[in-house]
């Protein structure tokens, strides 16, 4: 049921598509500068494959991701758990955390410019600064959000704090940390786009905006469709790995 | 599960009880301090929680000793109704927030003043608290691994009280896979398991159905005289704490009050055996009309 509308929902847009820009240039209700059929963009796809060096591309702006994003994990993490763990810490980061989740993150790309200049590092640094806040905060969350039933539990069977942070909190706060992660990948690969939008020599986001000034514009139709797609996948690549790490979340399905 | 002959211990009370159920409600005096200090001592007690702007009595001069008996401890059933202040009562013997520190009076365990919790004095909840993420032989291991105990040493240990809970075969589910009644018995391994010498129950089968109920109830009753660590068991079921207990702590609140101790004898039938039994029907009776009598609140 759920899927047949799912495929339904796919070809009425398809269909709709097709439908206004159907017909010789002049005849369309739409021109093709503003939208091209669906049969002019896939005849793209060979010069966006070769001419616009499409894996090359996907690598660039996945490699910027993993590092960035990398980099927020490894560092808003321990932060996270620190901070969920000792109130003081915790008091430490909010102000930093609240800055970091409510800031228009597109306006921190001119300074990441003048910090970093033009580089791979301002890429990186920049994806890093948008999601550590989020990273540091979730993490935080997890942390405080493990029943106290549990703590309390083990300290009547003799643990003392290093045992209740390293046996309780961690591993029944992990699950809440991972799914958060996984979210905010998608997250990272929204801004990455952004980043490289503005300034980029290379990289998913730059074919677009060549293909905006120079064409063809069917390239850019293209990478909006490749961008889903990848996102998509990692995140169910990612939800599966999590189903294989703490099955026992799963329970309910 | 075989039961121990009550014989190879000879100085516990349950043997110096009478052997039937006749008259044998005498109110216990708690008798002069020995060379050894008390299990638990309580000296006045009392327990305020400021809630806003109101404040909550929740024990009020608590006063009692459970004197220590050489090899063997006293089953205590904590009974009365919602509200007296038995969960507070427990908690403070084990030493957790919010309940400890007492406002005034001073708790004692083995003659020294408690300063929190410690795994002599493991606890069992009546919320589940096997951790979702462990099987449920690494939940029993749990104490263990704190303890430090090398692994195989644990695993040994962790899978006799899995046997003896009557597990075996589930050691390497998790948690989401168990009944309510089988999250208990693991609940109870793990506590056993580390070898305290005072367990603490607050309704561990609150939640369980009846007939789980008496399953856990004789169960428990094989493992202590199996452990010989003294227990308190909160408990609201009259019959439950007539059934468990070798002496009844009655309680009144709030603001909750140690009413009277009720030494009661062991019955060796199951649960469901002895409820049919008249004199066992009679202990039912009179505590439920000493609960009633002198509490406004009603026992279900």
């Amino acid at each position: 049921m759920a899927i047949g509308l799912q495929i339904g929902s796919v070809a009425a847009i398809l269909l709709l598509w097709y439908a206004v820009t159907a017909g010789s240039p002049e005849d369309r209700i739409l021109s093709p500068l503003t939208l091209p059929s669906p049969g002019e963009v896939l005849a793209q796809i060979k010069s966006l494959w070769f001419d616009a060096a499409l894996t090359r591309s996907i690598g660039w702006s996945m490699t910027r991701i993993l590092f960035g994003f990398g980099l927020a994990a490894v560092i808003g993490i321990p932060l996270g758990i620190l901070a969920g763990c000792l109130r003081s810490v915790e008091a430490v980061l909010r102000p930093i955390t609240v800055f970091l989740r409510n800031v228009p993150i597109a306006a921190l790309i001119p300074l990441t410019l003048v910090w970093f200049g033009l580089g791979e590092s301002q890429k990186v640094f920049f994806i890093f600064i948008a999601c550590v806040g989020f990273v540091i905060f979730d993490t935080t969350a997890a942390v405080l959000e493990v029943d106290e039933r549990f703590v309390q539990t083990a300290t009547t069977l003799g643990a003392k704090r290093h045992h209740i942070v390293w046996k309780v909190l961690i591993p029944l706060a992990l699950p809440a940390i991972f799914n958060s992660l996984r979210l905010l990948f998608g997250l990272a690969f929204g801004y990455i786009v952004l980043a490289e939008l503005i300034d980029a020599k290379f990289g998913l986001g730059y074919i677009i905006q060549i293909a905006q000034r120079r064409g063809p514009r069917e390239h850019i139709y293209l990478v909006l469709f490749v961008i889903t797609l990848i996102a998509f996948t990692i995140e169910r690549f990612l939800f599966w790995v999590q189903k294989k790490l703490f099955p026992y979340m799963f329970a309910e399905e | 599960m075989e039961n121990p002959k009550p014989a190879d211990a000879a100085s516990c009370p349950t043997d110096e009880s009478p052997k039937n159920w006749e008259g044998k409600f005498e109110e216990v005096e708690t008798g002069p301090q020995g060379a050894v200090p008390p299990v638990v001592q309580f000296k006045n007690v009392s327990k305020e929680f400021q809630r806003g702007k109101e404040r909550f009595l929740a024990l009020r001069d608590v006063s009692f000793v459970v004197e220590n008996l050489p090899d063997c401890g006293e089953f205590i059933c904590l009974l009365g109704p919602s509200g007296c202040g038995k969960s507070t009562l427990l908690r403070l013997i084990a030493g957790l927030e919010p309940h400890f520190p007492p406002s005034s009076g001073e708790v004692l365990v083995g003659g020294k003043s408690v300063a929190g919790p410690g795994a002599d004095r493991a606890m069992v909840f009546q919320d589940y608290t096997s951790y979702p993420n462990r099987t449920v032989l690494k939940n029993v291991e749990f104490g263990l691994e704190i303890q430090g105990k090398p692994k195989a040493e644990r695993r040994e240990i962790a899978n006799s009280w899995i046997t003896k809970v009557g597990l075996q075969g589930h050691e390497n589910k998790y948690p989401y896979e168990l009944s309510g009644g089988m999250k208990q018995r693991v609940a109870i391994a793990r506590t056993l398991a580390v070898r305290p010498s005072i367990v603490l129950m607050d309704e561990p089968f609150g939640a369980l159905d009846p007939e789980t109920r008496y399953a856990m109830q004789e169960l428990l009753i094989d493992l202590w005289k199996e452990m010989q660590s003294t227990v308190f068991f909160v408990t609201h079921s009259i019959t439950e704490a007539a059934y468990l207990g070798d002496r009844v702590y009655l309680m009144h609140g709030p603001p909750g009050r140690l009413v009277e101790e009720i030494k009661l004898p062991r019955p060796e039938e199951s649960p469901l055996e002895v409820e049919s039994r008249a004199d066992f029907r009679e202990v039912v009776a009179l505590l439920k009309s000493k609960i009633h009598g002198k509490s406004e609140t009603t026992d279900r």
